[in-house]
Order: structure tokens, then sequence, then C-alpha cells
């Protein structure tokens, strides 16, 4: 289809109206210091395939690693609802701009909710890299509820998580592991069976909205 | 469907404002939209309001539904079909949302009717107010739209219900408000029940865990949004709204089960213009999403020095976790936070769906 000519002439205009009093170039602040500069150092050895485990943000910020058959809590996050934080701590990686994928699965109608992002993780002393504990961006915030999708109830039941941890250099690996998630946040039990109930309806009101996520109105 | 682009009038505000410190600087009219004829609908609308420069005003509306029926000249005792939306806003809006209300946390009708926030202050700014009201309709800065839904669709809404328009207006660096003034009305046409085939459902879906920092300069996000429905839904309006370091932002029908990205061929939306972001309607768009599926969507970022007037040091002292990384973070305010939220409006409805 052909640009309306309107829009063009718009276009020129614009163009035409910025280039005329163009302001000169404005110089970097002293703290803008180098685009992109993650001085995190590599962690482990390059020459050896990565190696990763799963990990989750759970209550009280608690840290655990994940294996087949762990529970997993459904967390209250700042947002609203309840995620899965799904994180990674790897070695044999370089921790700047890492992309982790977290999925978790529905293992009854295969139905899929997850979450992708690219972050960069923190050296810990051990000889590790990991999600952030302080840092809830650096796990994968995989939406559950409200329960949109999946075919039975978010909690108590048996689900498929699937974590893959891509570095900068396309060096990636993948695990997947059955857990069980839990509504087992002191104080949100009740909202998060509501939201995870596999008839939730947005007819209903469930208790465990945000109470205060600040001053960070959407859109 | 079309969307209005009142071309002509702003040549002479590109031409003029388009220079800093211009000595006259051009005033747009306020919105002008006339309500609907008696019997054919009802009309939301704000009255004019002061927009100071320096300033980001959000203002809550609430308005019941059966008084606007019964205003509009309908029986405000019967539900309402809701098949032609016409939003026409004076120039400098951010947002403008209407949704439905449901469980009250600090936003309450009880409290007045207007409820304003200004400068992220104020319970109008909480997206925790909101977190499970259904979108009805939205707008981003363009301001303006007339969208008449396929036959048969129509949007029901019931004579108890609270709506609320939320209006975001910006006079700062990133964006200005011309006038200084702010002006919203919105048309709701109607038709009889007889005439309506398929309800219209929404998808609200926001990534709010999201950090554009100094450090990782390049991020971005994915999620993903079903609809619930086993058989195929038709989407017919999408909008996707991120702030101006947003770079590229993109929706895809997507199948529900894959966990690797949809590709080209499904994507129906993109906007690399965080100013000007496309409000994609029916006819143009109808991707139909098959049974279970639902929407991808990806927001790429890219990180920027602040405006001279916030730096790093007033990006730092917003940022929650005092990461000292110089980090736009989630939140309205253009100028220090940033975002990531699709609208997708799709029938027939299964439910009105928010992914967090």
């Amino acid at each position: 289809m052909l640009p309306n000519p309107s829009l063009l002439f718009l276009a020129f205009v614009t163009t035409t109206a910025l280039c005329a009093c163009s302001a000169p170039p404005v110089e970097p602040a002293d703290d803008a210091g180098i685009v992109g500069a993650c001085k995190l150092p590599y962690v482990g050895d390059p020459n050896a395939p990565m190696e990763m485990d799963i990990i989750t943000l759970g209550i009280n910020g608690k840290i655990a690693t994940l294996s087949d058959g762990s529970d997993i809590t459904l967390m209250f996050p700042p947002q609203g609802g309840r995620v899965v934080f799904a994180g990674v701590r790897a070695r044999n990686v370089n921790p700047c701009a890492v992309r982790i994928a977290g999925a978790l699965r529905d293992p009854l109608s295969k139905q899929v909710s997850l979450d992708n992002r690219i972050v960069n993780l923190e050296v810990i002393a051990e000889g590790y890299a990991q999600s952030d504990r302080g840092d809830i961006s650096t796990f994968a915030n995989v939406s559950a509820c409200p329960n949109h999708w999946s075919s039975q109830d978010l909690m108590d039941v048996p689900y498929e998580i699937t974590v893959s941890l891509t570095d900068i250099d396309d060096h990636k690996v993948t695990k997947v592991l059955q857990v069980t998630p839990r509504c087992n946040e002191p104080g949100q039990i009740g909202g998060c069976r509501c939201q995870c109930d596999a008839d939730y309806t947005s007819e209903m009101i469930c208790s465990g909205l945000p109470v205060d996520a600040g001053a960070d109105g959407a859109p | 469907m079309q969307i209005h682009r009142r071309f002509w009038s702003l040549v002479p505000v590109l031409l003029l404002a388009g220079c800093g410190g211009d000595p006259t600087p051009v005033p747009e009219p306020a919105a002008q939209l006339d309500p609907p004829p008696a019997g054919a609908g009802f009309q939301l609308k704000t009255g004019t309001f002061e927009v100071p420069a320096g300033t980001e005003k959000q203002d809550c509306y609430f308005f019941r539904v059966k008084d606007l029926a019964a205003g509009g000249g309908l029986d405000g005792n019967n539900p309402v079909y809701v098949n032609r939306v016409q939003i026409n806003q004076a120039e400098g809006s951010h947002h403008m949302n209407v949704f439905r209300v449901r469980t009250i946390v600090g936003l309450d009708p009880a409290n007045g009717v207007v409820q304003e926030g200004t400068n992220a202050m104020g319970e109008c700014f909480k997206s925790s107010n909101w977190a499970d009201w259904p979108l009805v309709a939205n707008s981003q800065i363009d301001g303006k739209l007339d969208w008449t839904f396929p036959d048969g669709v129509a949007n029901e809404f019931q004579p108890d219900e609270w709506l609320m328009l939320q209006t975001h207006y910006v006079n700062a660096t990133t964006q200005g408000t011309p006038s200084g003034e702010g002006n919203v009305r919105v048309n709701f046409w109607t038709t009889p029940k007889e005439q309506v085939k398929d309800l219209l459902g929404t998808l609200f879906a926001t990534k709010q865990s999201i950090r554009v920092c100094k450090s990782n300069p390049a991020p971005s996000y994915d999620g993903t949004c079903q609809f619930g429905s086993a058989n195929p839904v038709n989407i017919i309006g999408a909008n996707g709204h991120f702030h101006s370091r947003g770079k590229e932002f993109d929706m895809f029908s997507w199948d529900g089960v894959s966990i690797d990205k949809p590709p080209a061929a499904d994507r129906f939306y993109t906007s690399q213009t965080w100013d000007e972001p496309p409000m994609l309607i029916s006819p143009q768009l109808n991707t139909v999403v098959p049974p279970n599926g639902g929407v991808w969507y990806s927001c790429g970022f890219q990180w920027e020095m602040p405006a001279e007037s916030v730096g790093c040091a007033g990006l730092d002292a917003a940022d929650k976790q005092m990461a000292g990384d110089c980090c736009y973070t989630f939140g309205p305010q253009v100028d220090k936070n940033e975002h990531c939220n699709i609208f997708v409006y799709y029938y027939p409805k299964t439910d009105n769906i928010n992914c967090f």
C-alpha cells in the first residue's frame, strides 16, 4: 500500500522543521559512562559447557533451587495477580545481557504461560552467577493467575516448568522439571486460591489485590 | 473504522513549535465532539482542565452506566450494547483509558466522581487501584478515534456498573500540551440487543517488572496471554504502549502452547514510534487466533541518557531498588519511567482478561 500523501508531506514538514532549527548536540553528562558498560567478569571456564540450575524466589525473598517434584510458591508480585519467579544459577557463562526464558505448562492441556527477558546476572561468591534475589526483574515473572489459561487449578497439582538461559555468545542451556505450584504465601492464600482456580472469571472479586504498588500507574 | 488525523491543523503547529523558545505558541482547540442524538448513545466527558508546564496530570472520572444511559435518552434499567466508540481529546493526551470498576482499593467513586492526580501523586496514579478493572476503550497520544465494530458485535454494560475514565496529560520534556489545557470526550453509540450476535471482549497485558539500565542498555521483554476460548477468536483492535526508550513493540497471534517466538508471518502489530503508536482497528485489523490461542507480545528498549532536568540522579532517586544504575523503571512519568502494555479487543467474548 502506498503511503498517504498527507503523511508523506507531514514527514517532510517535520524533518524540515527539525533541521531548520536544530540545537547544538548535547554533550553526554559526566555520569553517562560507557553505554552498555556491563562490567561483570566472565564466570567460570569459557571453554567448558554452560551449567545451570533453576532457582525460584519465594517467601521472604528466599531463593530455592528447584528439582523434579519441588513445590513452587505462587507469589503476589507488585503488578498484581500471581506469578512464578523462575531464575537461574549458572557458571561458565558471561553474566551480561543473558536471556532468561521461563514457562509454566499445564501437563493436561499443554497450554503454557511464559516470560522471556534480557538481564544481567549477579555474580556471587561461590563462583556462580544468578538471578538477583533483590531484583525480581532478573527472574522470569511467569504470569500464572488470574487463571485464564489452564484447564485445571493452578495450585496443588503438578505442572511443568521450563527455563532456558542463553548468553550473549549464543550458548544455551535448557532444563525442564515437574513442580507443584502452591498458594502458601502468608496473608495471600485466599486471594491466590480464588484467582488460581480453574473456574476463575473476571466477574469474581478475589481478595489480594496489590496493596500499594506505588505511584506507578498504567499505562 | 477510521482514525481521523487532523493533518492540516498539525502543520502550523509543527512549523511553529518545532523550534524551542517560539514566542507565539499555537494552542489547540478544546476537544469538539457532539454527543449522540437522544436514544442513540451517550457521552462521557471531562470538561476543560489545566495542564501547567512541567506537570503530568492524571485524573479519574467515574460514571454510572444507568445515569449515562438515562442522560442519553435510553432505558437506564436495562443493559446497553455499545457498537461504536468515538474519542476526541485536546492535544497533549498521553493516554486515555475507560475501565469497568471492579474491586475497590484506593479509588472509590463514593469518594467523588472526579479524583485528580498530579506528577505521580494521588490515587489516580496507582495502578494497584485498578488491577482487576477490565478495559473498555483506550486511546493514546493521537487522541482521536472513531471505531464502529463489525456488524453484530457489541460491548455489553449493566445498569449498575461504574465506569472510570482515566485521562493522562503531559506537559513536560518528552511530550507537551500546547494549549496548557486538557479536554476529553468519549461517545458510546448503542445498538438494540436484538442486533447483537457476539459480545466484544478485551485483553490487557502488562510487564511491570521491567528495568532499562545503563549497564543493560538493550533489554527486551516477552509475554503471553490466552483468550481461553475453545473456538477461534477475532482480534479487531490492538495497540501497544511504551515510552521514549521503547524501540519496537510487537504482537503476534499465538497457539497457546509454543514456547518459541511466533514467526514474523503471525505478527499482526508492530510499533517503532513510541509517541505515535498505531491504533489498529477493524476492518483493517481482523486477525483470527486459533482455538485455545492467545497473544504473544514483545517490548524492546534502548537505554539513553535522561533529560538534563532529570539526570541519572533523578532516575536513581526514583528507583525503589536504589541500584544506582541510571535505570528507567515501570511507572507513568514519561521522563523517568517505562511501560510495556498491550490493549487488545476481540470477539466472541470469553471473558475480560488481564495478564500480569
